[in-house]
């Protein structure tokens, strides 16, 4: 536990008990929505996708994810989940597709 | 956003007619009018890949011979914030790249838009994989972007109209081309050689 009680210890601190939060098999969840950014879970790491888009899509709609306002009308339909490692555990990274191209619309 | 003539901020997109392209912006004080990338920014600090210690820009290519999309993440000034040619990119076709999300995601306070090109000559239109990211882009950022797609010889830029979250609307001809068009055409069209992206 860092002891000089500067942000940069707190932030570690924070990550710490993520890491200590987080069982064999588990990982957070991370998503990004207008704008904003927040953690939610721990779920099973190998969850699959569309299922964690349905949890994801349902907690900002409820105002379920710290630190993402409630949004009622949010939809991640085109949004993929990539599985990552991070300092603070394994972590599913909820973001919006980028593909281009393939035929006009 | 700045004016030059009276240091107001609030500056406001002015969309013109087709013909003369929707790219002029007004002053809202003053009056003054000019393309977008003559009012000012604060100067704002880019944040490239390699800021994010991702030293696996995803094996950004230059392809041979054959025409491929690229792409470019354009700021506030018009300035080109990373060029974007992604291994596994064809004549027809960008793949997911985590990368250029990260890239868009740490640049949003400083973001215009993103710029992709389509090989070949002619009226470049959006296609539904194109409009679906724009629309997952929009909001994620929290913020609506310009999209322009460029072919070998016309550049299209394309906003969001709404009503709803597919409706986008496209413009042809602007009077001016910005300048990273050249670049991307190039990009589009260069041979292999240096295996990553410019900033």
């Amino acid at each position: 536990m860092a002891m000089d009680g500067t942000e940069n210890d707190a932030a570690v601190d924070r990550i710490a008990d993520q890491v200590n939060m987080l069982q064999d098999g588990e990982a957070m969840i991370n998503v990004t929505w207008n704008g904003q950014n927040g953690d939610m879970g721990p779920v099973l790491r190998d969850s699959p996708d569309d299922q964690v888009k349905e949890w994801v899509q349902e907690a900002v709609r409820t105002g379920g994810v710290p630190g993402i306002d409630a949004d009622p009308a949010a939809d991640f339909t085109d949004y993929v989940v990539d599985k990552v490692d991070t300092q603070a555990g394994p972590k599913l990274m909820v973001r919006p597709k980028v593909p281009f191209g393939g035929a006009n619309v | 956003m700045r004016c030059p003539e009276c240091d107001s901020c609030d500056i406001r997109r002015e969309p013109r007619a087709p013909e003369t392209g929707p790219w002029d912006y007004k002053c809202q004080s003053c009056g003054h009018e000019a393309y977008r990338g003559e009012f000012c920014d604060p100067p704002a600090r880019i944040v490239t890949p390699e800021d994010l210690g991702d030293d696996d820009i995803e094996g950004n290519q230059r392809d041979t011979g054959v025409d491929m999309e690229a792409g470019v993440v354009v700021g506030k000034a018009g300035e080109p914030i990373y060029w974007h040619a992604p291994k596994g990119r064809t004549a027809a076709y960008l793949p997911d790249s985590p990368t250029l999300w990260q890239v868009l995601w740490h640049n949003r306070t400083v973001l215009q838009g993103f710029a992709h090109s389509h090989p070949g000559s002619g009226y470049p239109h959006p296609s539904h994989e194109d409009v679906t990211t724009f629309a997952a882009v929009e909001s994620g950022l929290g913020k609506r972007l310009d999209w322009w797609i460029a072919t070998e010889d016309e550049l299209s830029l394309v906003r969001w109209a709404g009503p709803g979250r597919l409706d986008y609307t496209t413009w042809f001809s602007p009077t001016s081309e910005p300048e990273w068009v050249g670049e991307l055409r190039k990009l589009s069209r260069e041979e292999a050689n240096d295996g990553n992206g410019r900033n």
